[in-house]
Formats: C-alpha cells, sequence, structure tokens
C-alpha cells in the first residue's frame, strides 16, 4: 500500500465507523464507487476492527497505584491519590487533632530548586493565603517542604466532585447554575478585594460539595508556585491549562484580576452551554492565541437553542471573555453585579457587540489589508450571483484571513487585482464592480487612517487605491464613469507612493510614474490639460532614468512607450500636432523593437495595434490619408487576429469594433465612401451587440455614439440625410446621456456638442435651416461654457469655428452669447 | 539536602537546555538527550520495583511524567518542550519493552537467569512477548505508511496517554486522534493476525 492510499483508505474507513451500522453499506457504495479493490481494502479493515476488540486499549486507563500512599509528611499521613496535575499531585491525607483524625488535602508541588529566598517567599505567601477565609474557597491550612526536599500545601479537604463532573451528572438547571456562578463570583472577587488572583480558574478546580456548594480549589496556588516573579504573579504555561487560561496568560503577562474575570467568563460559558466556545483541545498557546483574536464566540442561546440566555446571559458571558481587557468588565464586581441584576431582572450593563463594531476592532488590531480584501471578495461572491450573503461565510473568511494572514494577504489582493481584471472582461460585470467598489473604498480608507506606516502595507494600500481608481474611472478601460472619485484615488495613490520614492526600490519608482499617468490619464477626461501635460512628463522622467538604469530590460521599453503615449495624448488635446506625431513615432518604434524581440506576446501585439491606430488617426487629422489608412488597416488586421484567437474576450471585441469604425471613416474621409460606410456598420453592429450585454458600460456606449458620428458624415458626404438623421439624433441622446452621468468629464460635453454639430449638419443638408440653426446654436452653448471653464479642448475649439461658420453660411446670427440671454 | 540536589545536577546534562536545543533543530542534543531519558526512565522503575508492589503493574504514563518532572526544571521549560519529551519517551519506553522481549524470547529458548527488570515493571505479561515484537515490526510498516499516525500509537500504546494527551503532544485535536487511533488499531491488528504467532 502506498502512503496515499492509506490516506484515503483510512478516510473512508473513519466515515464508515462513523455512521451507524444500518447506514454504512450506503456510505460505503457511495465513498468507494466503482472501485473493487478500495472496497475490499475497507471492508477487510472494518472486520479487523470488530475483531479488534480492545486490542491495543488494553493499558489505558488503569489506576495508578503509589508508591507514597502510607508516607508521612510532617504530621500528615498520606492516605491516597485524589489525583495529579501538571503542579504535582494532590492525596488525601489526615492528622491526629485532639486524638481525633482531621482529613485534609495535600498537595506535593514539584519544584526543581529551593533556595533560602524562595523558601521565605514561600512562608510568607503561605500566611497571606492561609487568611483568605471564605466560604467558596477551600482554605490554606498548612504547608512546609517534605524530608526529600518537595514543598507541600495542605489544604481543608472539600469531599465533593469537580464542576464538569457535577454539570454532566447531575445536570442542574439555569437557576441552579446561575447560583453556582455567583457563588464563585463573589469568592474570586473576594479574593481580589484581598489582592490575590487565582489564574488558573477552570471546572476542574471548582468542587461542588454534597450541600451543593461551589469550593474553588488551589487558590494563589500560582503565585506560590513561582513566588520570585513580581508581586501581580507570572505563572509558566506549563503549569497552567491553556485551553481556559486568558489571552493576557497566553501571551505570558503577568496575572491579574481582570485576566481572572476572563476566565470567570469562560466558566460562565461552559455552565450554559455546557462546552468551551472553541474546540481549543490540542493546540499550542499561541495557536489558542490566534484563535481567541479572531473568532466571536458563538453565542450561548444559539449553542444551545435556549431562548431563555437569550440577551442578558448572552451578554454577560460573551462581556466577560471579550478578547481585549478594556472591553471587558473592569472586575469581577461588577460581573457579579450584572448577574445580580439579571436575577431580579434589572438592566444590566453589558451590552451585544455589533458587527460593525467587532469589525471596527478587528482591523484597529490587525491594520491588515487581508480584511479589506476579504470583505471586497465577499462582496465580489455575493455579486457574482450567490443570491445568499452568508453571514457565516463571512465569519469564516475572517478567520482564514488571519489563521494564514500572509498567504491570505496574498490571497486577498489577488481577489482585488486577479479577480477584478477577470471580471472586468467578462459582459456584464458593472454592477459587480460598482458594488465592489463601495466596500473597498470604505475598508481602504479606515485602513489608511489607521495605518501606522507598515512598508508592505502601505504598499498594498496605495495599490488598492489605484485599482479602485480603475474601476472608478479609468478613462479607456472597462469603468464606472466617475472621473472624479478615480481621481480622488489615484491621488491617494500618490501621495503614499511619492512618501517612498526617495528610498523606493526601482519597482516602486515604476508604480509612482504608473500612478502619475493615471492622474494625467483622468485629467485629460477633465480637461486640464496643462496638468495632464506635468504629470505624463513627471512620469517621462522617471522611466526614461529607470530605462538607463536597465538598458536591457523589455518591460520598461513597453513602459517607456505607454508614456510617450500618454504624452501625445495631452499634446493632441492641446492642438500641438507636431508634439503628438512626434511622440506617437516615439512610441510606436519602441512597439515595433519589442514584438520583434517576442512575436508571440498578445499583449505587445495589442500594444502594436493601438499604436498603429494612434499613428492613422494623426495622419488622418493631418490630411496624409493614404499613410493613414496603411496604419488603420494594420491595427484591424492585428486585432481581427487576436479576437480569432479569443472570441469571448470583450477586450478584443471592442479593439475590433473600434478599428473597424476607424477605418471606415478614413476610407470615408479619403473618398471611398460606400467602402468606408461598410467598415462603419460592421463596426456599429459590434458596438450595438456589446453595448446590449452591458448596459452600464461606459465605454462602448461612448465607442458606438463615435461610430454613429461618423457615419452621419459619411452618408452627408453622399448627400443622404435621411438615413444619417436618425443616427445623429440617436449619437446625440447617448452623448447627453453619459454626460450627464459624469459631469466632470469635459470631454463628454464636447463631444455633446460635435453631436448638435452633428445634427445641424445633417438637417442643413435637408434643407431644414431653422432646425440646423437650432442644432447649431446648441453646439455653441456647450463649447461656450467649456471654453469659459477653461476646459476646451483643441478639437472642440476647431468644432467652434466650423460651427459659427457653418451657421453663419445659413445665414443666422448664431453665437452663444445672444443665445444663451435668449434663453 | 541541597548538597545532593548539586551533585544530582553536576552528574545529569541540563535536560531542560537539551530539550530546549533539540527543538530548535540541534540533533547532538537528542543523542544526548536520549541516554539521559533512559536512565532516569531505568532509576525510576527500580525505585518503584524496591518498594516491593509487585502486585500491581507500573503505568507507563506515571513513569515517563516522573522522569519529566525529575529531569525538566518546570519554570524554566516551553510549552512546546513537553511533547518533545514525551515524543522520546514514548520510543524510548517502546524500545525498552521490545529489548525485553527479544531478551525474554531468547532466554526462554537458550535459558538463563531471569532478572526482573524494567519491562517487567512496566507490567509486561509474559504472553505479550510475541505481541510485542509483532507489533513492533507492524508499527514500523505503519509509520512508513504515516509517520505521523505512527507516532500517534506509540504516544498512546507505549506511554498510555489518553486520547486527550495525545492530541496536545502531536498538536491536533482529540477527534483527529480518535480516528487516527481507530484506523490505526484496525490496520494493526490486521497486519498481525496474518502472521502466525511466534513468528519474528
Amino acid at each position: 500500500m502506498t502512503p496515499d492510499r492509506w490516506q484515503q483508505v483510512k478516510s473512508i474507513l473513519a466515515g464508515a465507523l462513523d455512521v451507524p451500522a444500518t447506514q454504512r453499506e450506503v456510505y460505503l457504495r457511495d465513498a468507494c464507487g466503482a472501485e473493487m479493490s478500495l472496497r475490499h481494502e475497507v471492508d477487510s479493515l472494518l472486520s479487523s476492527y470488530t475483531e479488534a476488540g480492545a486490542f491495543l486499549n488494553t493499558q489505558e486507563m488503569k489506576a495508578l497505584p503509589d508508591p507514597r500512599v502510607g508516607e508521612e509528611i510532617g504530621p500528615y499521613r498520606l492516605e491516597r491519590l485524589l489525583g495529579q496535575g501538571g503542579m504535582g499531585a494532590v492525596y488525601l491525607a489526615s492528622r491526629e487533632v485532639d486524638g481525633f483524625p482531621m482529613r485534609v488535602a495535600l498537595k506535593l508541588i514539584r519544584m526543581s530548586v529551593l533556595n533560602d529566598y524562595v523558601h521565605r517567599r514561600f512562608r510568607m505567601e503561605r500566611q497571606i493565603l492561609a487568611r483568605l477565609s471564605h466560604p467558596n474557597i477551600t482554605r490554606l491550612i498548612d504547608g512546609g517542604i517534605a524530608r526529600d526536599g518537595v514543598p507541600f500545601l495542605v489544604t481543608e479537604f472539600v469531599d465533593g466532585i469537580p464542576l464538569d463532573e457535577y454539570v454532566k451528572t447531575k445536570k442542574p438547571g439555569l437557576a441552579e447554575k446561575l447560583r453556582l456562578l455567583e457563588a464563585i463570583a463573589s469568592a474570586v472577587a473576594f479574593a481580589h478585594r484581598n489582592l490575590i488572583v487565582h489564574g488558573d480558574l477552570k471546572p476542574h478546580n471548582i468542587l461542588v460539595n454534597a450541600e451543593g456548594q461551589p469550593k474553588l480549589l488551589d487558590f494563589g496556588i500560582a503565585r506560590l508556585i513561582d513566588p520570585e516573579s513580581s508581586s501581580a504573579g507570572e505563572m509558566t504555561l506549563e503549569a497552567l491549562t491553556p485551553a481556559w487560561a486568558s489571552p493576557e496568560q497566553l501571551r505570558g503577562e503577568p496575572l491579574s484580576p481582570s485576566s481572572d474575570a476572563y476566565s470567570l467568563g469562560r466558566l460562565m460559558y461552559f455552565l450554559l452551554t455546557g462546552q468551551q466556545p472553541f474546540d481549543l483541545a490540542g493546540q499550542a498557546p499561541a495557536q489558542i492565541l490566534t484563535l481567541l483574536s479572531l473568532k466571536t464566540p458563538p453565542l450561548p442561546s444559539e449553542v444551545t437553542g435556549q431562548a431563555e440566555l437569550k440577551g442578558d446571559l448572552d451578554n454577560i458571558a460573551l462581556k466577560a471573555m471579550e478578547f481585549e481587557t478594556a472591553l471587558r468588565y473592569p472586575s469581577v464586581d461588577a460581573m457579579a453585579e450584572d448577574l445580580r441584576r439579571h436575577r431580579e431582572s434589572l438592566p444590566i450593563s453589558a451590552h451585544p457587540t455589533t458587527a460593525s463594531y467587532r469589525v471596527k476592532k478587528f482591523v484597529r488590531r490587525h491594520k491588515a489589508l487581508v480584511l479589506a480584501a476579504a470583505a471586497v471578495t465577499l462582496s465580489l461572491v455575493a455579486g457574482l450571483g450567490m443570491t445568499l450573503w452568508q453571514a457565516r461565510l463571512a465569519r469564516e473568511n475572517y478567520e482564514k484571513s488571519q489563521r494564514l494572514f500572509g498567504d491570505v494577504r496574498k490571497l486577498a489582493n489577488s481577489f482585488i487585482f486577479d479577480m477584478d481584471d477577470a471580471i472586468a472582461e467578462l459582459p456584464g460585470s458593472t454592477s459587480v464592480r460598482a458594488r465592489m467598489v463601495r466596500n473597498a473604498i470604505g475598508y481602504l480608507d479606515r485602513l489608511a487612517s489607521e495605518s501606522t506606516g507598515e512598508a508592505q502595507l502601505q504598499e498594498e494600500l496605495a495599490a488598492a487605491y489605484e485599482k479602485i481608481g480603475d474601476v472608478q474611472g479609468r478613462p479607456g478601460g472597462a469603468n464606472l464613469g466617475d472621473t472624479a472619485a478615480a481621481l480622488d484615488s489615484y491621488r491617494k495613490a500618490e501621495k503614499i507612493r511619492e512618501a517612498v520614492f526617495d528610498q523606493g526600490s526601482t519597482a516602486q519608482r515604476d508604480d509612482l510614474a504608473r500612478t502619475y499617468l493615471r492622474i494625467s490619464s483622468v485629467l485629460k477626461a477633465a480637461g486640464d490639460f496643462p496638468g495632464s501635460l506635468e504629470y505624463d512628463r513627471k512620469a517621462l522622467a522617471i522611466r526614461q532614468a529607470l530605462l538607463e538604469l536597465e538598458p536591457a530590460n523589455v518591460e520598461r521599453r513597453r513602459s517607456l512607450a505607454a508614456t510617450f503615449t500618454a504624452l501625445s495624448g495631452s499634446f493632441s488635446l492641446m492642438g500641438e500636432w507636431q508634439g503628438v506625431l512626434e511622440n506617437r513615432q516615439r512610441a510606436h518604434a519602441i512597439y515595433e523593437d519589442v514584438l520583434r524581440r517576442e512575436p508571440e506576446n498578445e499583449s505587445d501585439q495589442r500594444n502594436l495595434a493601438l499604436s498603429n491606430y494612434r499613428m492613422s488617426s494623426i495622419l488622418f487629422f493631418q490630411k496624409k490619408m493614404d499613410q493613414g489608412l496603411v496604419h488603420a488597416r494594420r491595427a484591424l488586421e492585428i486585432d481581427e487576429e487576436l479576437l480569432r484567437r479569443h472570441p469571448g474576450n470583450v477586450q478584443f471585441q471592442v479593439a475590433v469594433a473600434q478599428d473597424h469604425t476607424f477605418y471606415g471613416n478614413g476610407l470615408a474621409q479619403a473618398g471611398q465612401v460606400q467602402k468606408g460606410l461598410d467598415e462603419l456598420k460592421i463596426g456599429r453592429d459590434r458596438y450595438s451587440r456589446l453595448a446590449e450585454l452591458d448596459p452600464r458600460e461606459v465605454r462602448t456606449r461612448t465607442l458606438l455614439a463615435t461610430n454613429e458620428v461618423f457615419t452621419v458624415r459619411a452618408l452627408l458626404l453622399e448627400g443622404k440625410s435621411q438615413e444619417a438623421l436618425p443616427l445623429a439624433q440617436s449619437a446625440l441622446a447617448a452623448r447627453v446621456k453619459l454626460s450627464k452621468e459624469n459631469p466632470m468629464n469635459a470631454g463628454a460635453r464636447g463631444e455633446v456638442a460635435e453631436s448638435y454639430g452633428a445634427l445641424g449638419d445633417v438637417w442643413a443638408k435637408a434643407g431644414k435651416t431653422a432646425q440646423a440653426l437650432e442644432s447649431y446654436q446648441e453646439a455653441i452653448v456647450v463649447l461656450t461654457a467649456l471654453e469659459r471653464e477653461g476646459k476646451a479642448n483643441s478639437v472642440s475649439r476647431m468644432e467652434m469655428e466650423r460651427v459659427r461658420e457653418e451657421a453663419r453660411k445659413l445665414g443666422g446670427a448664431a453665437n452663444g452669447e445672444g443665445l444663451a440671454a435668449r434663453r | 539536602m541541597r548538597r545532593r540536589e548539586k551533585k544530582t545536577a553536576m552528574q545529569t546534562p541540563d535536560v531542560t537546555m537539551l530539550l530546549d536545543s533539540w527543538s530548535k533543530g540541534d540533533q547532538n542534543a537528542l543523542d544526548q538527550l536520549t541516554p539521559v531519558v533512559y536512565d532516569e526512565l531505568r532509576r525510576l522503575a527500580a525505585s518503584y520495583m524496591r518498594r516491593e508492589r509487585q502486585d500491581h503493574t507500573l503505568q507507563s504514563t506515571a513513569l515517563v511524567n516522573e522522569a519529566y518532572l525529575k529531569l525538566v526544571d518546570q519554570k524554566n521549560v516551553v510549552w512546546q518542550n513537553r511533547a518533545h519529551f514525551f515524543g522520546i519517551a514514548a520510543q524510548m519506553i517502546r524500545r525498552i519493552l521490545v529489548d525485553h522481549a527479544r531478551a525474554h524470547k531468547a532466554e526462554k529458548r537458550g535459558g538463563g537467569a531471569g532478572v526482573l527488570s524494567l519491562d517487567e515493571a512496566i507490567g509486561v505479561p509474559e504472553r505479550r512477548d510475541v505481541e510485542i515484537l509483532s507489533l513492533n515490526d507492524a508499527l514500523t510498516r505503519l509509520t512508513e505508511l504515516d509517520p505521523q499516525q505512527g507516532r500517534i500509537v506509540e504516544l498512546r500504546f507505549f506511554t498510555g496517554l489518553s486520547i486527550e494527551e495525545t492530541a496536545e503532544v502531536v498538536g491536533v485535536s482529540p477527534a483527529t486522534v480518535k480516528r487516527e487511533w481507530a484506523s490505526a488499531r484496525a490496520w494493526l491488528f490486521r497486519e498481525i493476525s496474518r502472521k502466525p504467532e511466534g513468528e519474528d
């Protein structure tokens, strides 16, 4: 058998032993499937299991004989062993007092070294404990050092059973349990008033005697055990029970009353539910600590299904068990008071901790991006069509993130990044992304405000802001069309990245350049061209310096090309056509060079297609139609090949539609009108299909309107105003709507004006002078407003000239001022 | 009294420190630890024997516990080292039992004066000699298939640790130990039953 096979067999075997015998056959048939050899193996082991009987089990549970029984320690004679724990063994012992035997409990304490100082302290502490007289505390009677050097303590003997056993066997009712708890709390509070903490409260350390009175054992033992430590007392983990210890104790911090208060909360939880809040058995203190920091204990009322625990009792238990001391009861007295008030049906001080409060606390404690990411992930999952948002699932994800902190941070990042990239290219994903963004921004802002400068976190924050900005409104990408919000997010990323730039790695420097370009792109959309040019130049400076550091690095070349392209965009918007051409040529040369190095790289192919497209655009503009058509044709060929390889990819679908549109427009402008109209039609049909798939997506609608305007112009070249009219109207309606959705986008307003202009042209061609003039005047109103706000770009200024000219030709005294005044 | 302790301390290497080094990956520490733990187990067993309580079998758990408390400085030991200690002790007890079973078998074949020793104190009746040896072989094979499961059997059987204690030492949940223990028993029983008794 191989180890893998054994794991498989073992797991089926364990499952078979778990199900009732009557269901075993069904289970096995299901688990083994058609694999006969597997089934044989499991059957054979099952019969072995039955035959084995108590095989190997015989050694367990044999009564431990004890060699010390009968021994005399001081005036005490050991009668029998009562129990054994990490700290030592406890015996029933007796001593003759005035001729009568007095029964006591004698504990032999394991302690390696006793020097004189420790010895003195030990005696002193014992005396303090001996004064601790309370009906629910087993009194310390005596103590000393046995002949063989073992220290011992003598306490009153309680003939009772441990609390956990009492609960199991006697099954006390709720009122009885609460009475026990109040008695225990009052004993602990009493000790605290005497400046003594217990440090190891757990059901096993509490005996319930025949009268039903709880008695606390081992009070102050913790302090005795390690008397060298500070007065507050410390205890090695060895001695205490990690599963019941408070977070402070697990961290190795000094004992405190607050730590007892926590343990009391755990006791209460145990009394109410009969179990621990979590399965802590077998876990190391560090694991337990992590678990406690993460998990909110399930409410006792939910665990037990008892409605009477709902409210007060749930709240008291959970408040007592809060992970952070500041959130717990300030003292055991305060908890006892709440218990009393509950008994008397008075309002209590504990309030439920709300989910949002928990989240806040969690974020404050860990400052981890994980959380933000996990939340994003969840909203994403929910949005993707899982109709049930399961709170349970949410909680489990939180836990998981914490437990595997490093891994999950990575995982979570990949959810923000990879997932979004994947979703962005799925049709119909916009509403999911909008929801995702709302959640993410909230978490990120909180995280940023609480972050204390951890480098890794800072970097992740910046990356997350940038990504969110993209989703909000990165022009040219699938986005939600919110330019203002996108700029806001990018600026946050910029601020973080500039702070680390000087000490930053090359990757971090490049990151800042990328952020600059993001800002530039939204500034372009917002009509701030000097601003965008400035940011393009800042990015260019960084990237040129980086390429000089690594001249052979292809990635750096690509980045530099992208930066030249961005720069050409700013020049274009400013009407600096020479700058446009030069920078596009630089970029184009780099893309061709890069693709020669890696001909199969699809992303480089796409870049080259785009570069061809941009080249054609500037060449058309400069009326170099033949050269422009070569580039436009080339772009179309590359993108069609990419789409052929990836038919479902939205990006390529859009690209091909765009190429047809652009090539068609070029052809029409070059005089091949019918051929151009055919190309435009192909592009339009493709856009329409894409827009139907995701009606909220901005990019396709923008591009469709562009196609319609191009088509209108081509049709007008042939004098087909009838055909052009519906297209002109449709483009106008779409652009008005787009502009209203995103008022900050100056480019969109310019396009509204352009559509009015195109509609005016249609009317003019159709001989409807009044309508034509009206449309031109609308165009002028929009363009004048843009001009006044300083947001007019070169194209809109030229359009203004053109529209005024056309209007003049029609004989109208159209100008923006006059029209605006009339309205 | 104090003098005696000092002497002991000089004779035995610092087990607490060795445990610590070993848990940090120092294999030399294990080599030094093994004889110390082995000797202590034997010494303790002998002292139990002197009390002439042959009517009782001595639980190996108690033995290991006792050795642990004697050898390890409770104040300075970290929690995890206890697991390491029990891990060594389990192997040790296993070795002691197997050695004894082999010797006992040889003795029966070849004669020689029997000396009551540790293994008898641990309470393994003679009839189990063969069982112990074939169990030892089977357990070795199981350990090859699944090291953790082998370790669980070692701890449960050879030091008599409870489900919960074993879980604590191995660092898994009691439920896991329970499952592993059940399937291990089935597997081991089958392995042992397949062999005719007496075959080594």
